[in-house]
């Protein structure tokens, strides 16, 4: 009696650590199920560029329903609508990179209108300009 | 007290066995968690991202990408049929509606909804299609593919898909982020389609 009563704490312990290993399960099957934060890295496509002795640098503005992200920097709608102020920005941090440097476009499902900002800007500054359909739950890995 | 001892024994073997079955399922638990840790560590995408190429005069084959499927646009013949009967101002394709607006001299396009001809079990047919809109597509370099593409994850899958399958076969690729599904303008000065690659 005195043994079988020794072995009742371990497995309450025991059952602990199944609970604790089980409830790690769940969640981790459901993050993978439900896709969330997909890790995603944007590498840019080579072939025909016409700079390929030089490495490319890719400046990463990440479009979205009423906001850009340039590199960490937000820029609201209202921001882009200032033209000459949003073009400094790029063109700051486009310098920032040095040669090969050009702009990534990175469109999430509801950032097609603040798009056509960035590719306005990109071409009245003759800025290259690589552009990608991105999910909402991509994480950019860089 | 043999009587005694033997009821210990008793008691006690279960529980080993017991014991032995739940240290068993926390191996098989811990497994499985040290596996999906991994998987949500390693899953990583590497999406190829080409830039803007500029171009002169190059032809364009319009597809639209929905989350239902992919659609030819087949703007040309629309347009020979247009030009081939000026008093009737619309024509119609597989998929479109295209009409002529006389004063303010641009095409408006609406999609007819029907059955996709490509989709996602399908995607390598676009070759097929494309075969059927231009007889050669050997000269890959005097004409590219540009898709408008619906603001949606499906769509943009779908698109992603189809242009690996026509980058695998040389061929340039463009995109536009545009809802094919609402009434599109074809007109001068209007969003630029440029290929990527």
């Amino acid at each position: 009696m005195n043994r079988s009563s020794g072995f009742l704490p371990f497995m309450d312990i025991l059952t602990g650590l199944m609970g604790i290993i089980i409830l790690i399960n769940i969640v981790l099957s459901l993050s993978l199920a439900d896709g969330q934060d997909v890790k995603v890295k944007i590498i840019p496509k080579e072939e025909n560029i016409t700079w390929r002795d030089k490495s490319m640098k890719p400046v990463m503005v990440v479009c979205a329903s009423n906001h850009v992200m340039l590199q960490k920097t937000r820029i609201s709608t209202k921001q882009m609508k200032a033209r000459a102020r949003f073009h400094r920005k790029i063109t700051d941090a486009i310098e920032k990179r040095g040669d090969g440097a050009y702009l990534l476009a990175l469109i999430k499902p509801d950032g097609y209108r603040s798009f056509r900002y960035v590719r306005a800007a990109a071409k009245a500054l003759d800025i290259r300009i690589g552009y990608e359909p991105i999910d909402g739950n991509w994480e950019m890995v860089y | 007290m043999r009587r005694r001892k033997g009821s210990i024994d008793d008691l006690s073997n279960p529980l080993d066995c017991f014991l032995d079955v739940v240290c068993n399922l926390i191996g098989v638990l811990l497994l499985a968690a040290i596996i999906s840790a991994l998987a949500v560590k390693e899953n990583v995408y590497d999406v190829f991202t080409p830039v803007e190429q500029p171009t002169k005069g190059s032809r364009h084959y319009l597809f639209a990408a929905t989350p239902e499927g992919i659609y030819p646009f087949e703007k040309n013949a629309a347009y020979k049929k247009l030009k081939m009967n000026p008093a009737n101002h619309t024509a119609e394709t597989r998929y479109f509606r295209y009409t002529r607006e006389i004063e303010s001299k641009r095409t408006t396009c609406i999609m007819k909804k029907s059955f996709p001809l490509i989709t996602e079990m399908n995607v390598s047919t676009i070759m097929e299609e494309l075969q059927r809109l231009r007889k050669s597509i050997r000269d890959n370099d005097n004409f590219f593919v540009c898709f408008n593409v619906s603001p949606d994850e499906s769509a943009f899958r779908l698109f992603r898909l189809a242009r690996k399958e026509l980058w695998e076969n040389g061929i340039k690729v463009g995109w536009v982020p545009i809802d094919p599904e609402k009434k599109i303008f074809f007109q001068k000065g209007g969003l630029e389609i440029v290929p990527q690659g």
